[in-house]
């Protein structure tokens, strides 16, 4: 019976996370000027448990992340990080769905000839 | 990074020494001069270039020409968020002509390795001041008396970098003491060197989809004390000279690519001392 129970719990479990909802935080970060910049930020929140997809702009400084809604996306936890890799963050908004797509985050796809043939909207 | 082509006594023997300065993190950055090159907390940067200068002139009947090939590598960590350390190994290869003795060397050069601590960061939205200063070893890794004249120098200096996502500007002052080996001791030097890098494409901020595209001007000042061999001061060596150095730079989120023309504005040289000529830099980086 207590193996029962457990293997139920587990599953629960399992499929909460499986069915967990992504949020997106858009983090102000100030300091990032270049390509080089958003690359960095992007890695290191990349390796929180839970961020499905980043993607960064400059203009704005702004970075969009997509995370589960359960993940540590705590003011601490962004500042030292971001402090980490050379820059300063400074807010956080939330919002109740993801906007970006995991694509963006691809700096595979940012290439030379692509820079100079892509069409500006 | 400053060129120093210095003529020693007798003219057989032409030393080219290249100054790479690594430091501040997460800027676009100089070309000629690497103080700026972007190196984050535990991470890697890996700056590979390759350097072709030319220098040729005439002393009386008898004319000078040096060809110098350069392959520079140059490695960095960040070791905390504001310390990062660096080496850089220069490959080189001289081909020197003096009247009609020609005379060819290459190999492993001497080797840097340097720190740089920063000391002062304000951030803004897109904007960044950062202020480093930075210490360094030159050691004689090379052929003493052919890619090395042996002796271990030291240098420091300080940058500062002020960046927004158009447009950087980036200053070094470095002063460089060298050592003395077997008698010989080759003058300190000081330089100033600055960088200004304009981005040209800025329609689109995506860096997602394109990377930045720069134009770059890069100014070099550079004084050197006279040589000395045992006490006599060598009277050919040493003086002021001066560079622009136009170029163009691809900056996107895992590398860049970037090549400039180092052109000799002010050639105030001492006595017989050979001229500065044109230097052609290519150079790509990554970092990871």
């Amino acid at each position: 019976m207590k193996k029962l129970l457990l293997i139920t719990a587990g599953l629960m479990l399992l499929g909460g996370n499986a069915f967990a909802k992504d949020v997106q935080y858009d983090l102000r970060v100030d300091g990032m000027t270049c390509p080089f910049c958003a690359a960095t930020s992007e890695k290191a929140l990349k390796k929180i448990k839970g961020v499905s997809a980043v993607s960064t702009d400059l203009k704005k400084a702004t970075i969009s992340v997509c995370a589960a809604e359960d993940t540590d996306m705590s003011d601490p936890k962004l500042s030292k990080l971001l402090k980490k890799k050379g820059f300063t963050y400074v807010n956080k908004t939330k919002q109740e769905v993801c906007s970006i797509s995991a694509g963006k985050t691809d700096v595979k796809k940012t290439g030379f000839l692509r820079g100079f043939f892509h069409k500006h909207s | 990074m400053v060129c120093k082509f210095n003529i020693k006594k007798g003219g057989l023997t032409a030393t080219v020494t290249i100054c790479l300065t690594i430091a501040m993190q997460a800027l676009a950055a100089p070309i000629t001069f690497n103080t700026a090159l972007p190196v984050s907390d535990e991470e890697f940067i890996v700056r590979q270039q390759i350097h072709y200068s030319k220098a040729s002139d005439n002393l009386g009947s008898i004319s000078r020409d040096v060809k110098v090939w350069k392959s520079i590598t140059a490695v960095g960590y960040g070791v905390t968020d504001k310390f990062a350390v660096f080496g850089v190994m220069p490959i080189i290869n001289k081909d020197m002509q003096i009247g009609s003795v020609k005379r060819e060397v290459s190999g492993l050069a001497d080797m840097k390795l340097f720190g740089r601590y920063q000391i002062y960061r304000k951030d803004g939205p897109g904007t960044t001041t950062r202020i480093a200063p930075f210490l360094g070893v030159n050691l004689p890794m090379g052929k003493t008396g052919k890619t090395s004249d042996g002796s271990t120098d030291y240098f420091g200096g300080l940058i500062l970098t002020r960046a927004s996502t158009n447009w950087n500007v980036d200053a070094q002052l470095k002063y460089t003491a060298n050592g003395k080996y077997s008698g010989f001791a080759r003058g300190n030097e000081a330089s100033l060197d600055a960088s200004l890098q304009y981005r040209i494409n800025t329609h689109n901020a995506n860096v997602n989809i394109s990377g930045y595209l720069f134009t770059v001007l890069e100014t070099s000042l550079v004084y050197a004390d006279e040589n000395k061999i045992g006490s006599i001061i060598d009277l050919n060596t040493g003086g002021t000279t001066a560079f622009i150095a136009p170029g163009l730079q691809y900056a996107t989120k895992r590398w860049i690519g970037e090549a400039a023309v180092k052109i000799p504005v002010v050639k105030d040289l001492n006595g017989t001392a050979l001229q500065p000529g044109i230097t052609i830099i290519t150079s790509i980086r990554v970092n990871f």
